[in-house]
């Protein structure tokens, strides 16, 4: 059972939001249709939404300082749209728990499929996969999600 | 070539923010469309799924209605008048005309692409967006202007069927 409920009420940020929701939407459609044709979404749509996290990389600082680094990631906006919380640094890995997603509030809206959102959250995860291919000193783990019915999802950035 | 400026609302942080969201989810479906294309998804799979995107929008986000005038209310919001710097230029019983001046989507497409054909294909079929909208309150989408097409601006018209 997922639970993903937003707390934050700024004005600006329930709207992003809702465009974030918007996007879900769009890509919940895009590749619904596709897999129901039969195509293998996760060969073609992890393609192209890792290419997009790559090309993301203009908007990110060229540091191979991780503090530097998360500061950017958690800039204010993202921050309050995925109510972040930087739980800590330790030992050169930093955990960030997202306490929602707007996506997955789109996705839930859509459909009860679970293992389908879970499929597109991986997905739809690349996006960060593809912006740490960009950099040679930092990597990415992915830990509990909230589309796999956990409380956060669990973001780990650590220096190689 | 493609002109895409928005004229006013460029200083507002709010239609920054917004804007740049639009934006990014248009580099989200350039990806996905692009990626789908290749491996086998055609130009009509894309147009099924975005008018079905659109439909969900008609019956879950924008008021039930048979009165274009109230669903004009609830489409053209301040928020999407900044976003896309655009304006209802002609609103009746039967009719809404929305024009915008800027497209944050083509913005998005030309982060990856020149190929304007492309773009223009890319435009038509993520207009099914507002065609599924339409579907959903059983009236009718003309499009005789886009920017992706080279016309400066969009010329949306919603209207009830003849």
């Amino acid at each position: 059972m997922i639970k993903n409920l937003p707390t934050i009420t700024d004005d600006l940020i329930v709207k992003l939001r809702k465009a974030s929701e918007d996007r879900g939407l769009w890509y919940y459609y895009l590749l619904k249709t596709a897999h129901d044709k039969g195509l293998d979404i996760e060969d073609f749509a992890r393609k192209g939404i890792r290419a997009v996290g790559r090309s993301n990389r203009y908007k990110y600082p060229d540091t191979e300082d991780l503090e530097i680094f998360v500061d950017a990631f958690m800039d204010d906006i993202s921050k309050n749209l995925f109510e972040m919380e930087l739980k800590g640094i330790e030992n050169g890995t930093a955990q960030i728990d997202f306490h929602y997603c707007p996506m997955c509030g789109a996705w839930t809206q859509i459909t009860d499929d679970q293992k389908f959102i879970e499929n597109i959250c991986d997905i739809a995860m690349d996006v960060d996969r593809g912006l740490f291919d960009t950099y040679d000193c930092f990597e990415f783990k992915l830990g509990k999600t909230i589309c796999q019915g956990h409380d956060t999802c669990e973001i780990f950035i650590s220096k190689k | 070539m493609i002109k895409n400026e928005a004229r006013n609302y460029n200083d507002d942080y709010e239609a920054q923010q917004l804007r740049a969201a639009s934006v990014n989810r248009g580099k989200w479906v350039y990806g996905v469309v692009r990626a789908g294309l290749d491996a086998g998804m055609t130009w009509d799979d894309v147009r099924k799924a975005i008018r079905a995107a659109g439909a969900w929008k008609g019956y879950h986000c924008f008021p039930r209605t048979t009165s274009i005038k109230v669903f004009a209310e609830g489409f053209a919001t301040d928020t999407l008048v900044k976003v896309n710097d655009g304006a209802v230029t002609k609103l009746t019983d039967d009719e809404l005309v929305w024009e915008v001046n800027y497209c944050p989507l083509v913005e998005g497409w030309l982060h990856y692409t020149e190929d304007e054909a492309f773009i223009a294909n890319l435009c038509d079929a993520c207009m099914e967006i507002d065609r599924g909208t339409m579907d959903s309150y059983g009236w009718e989408l003309e499009l005789p202007k886009t920017i992706a097409d080279g016309d400066g601006k969009c010329v949306i018209c919603m209207k009830k069927k003849g």
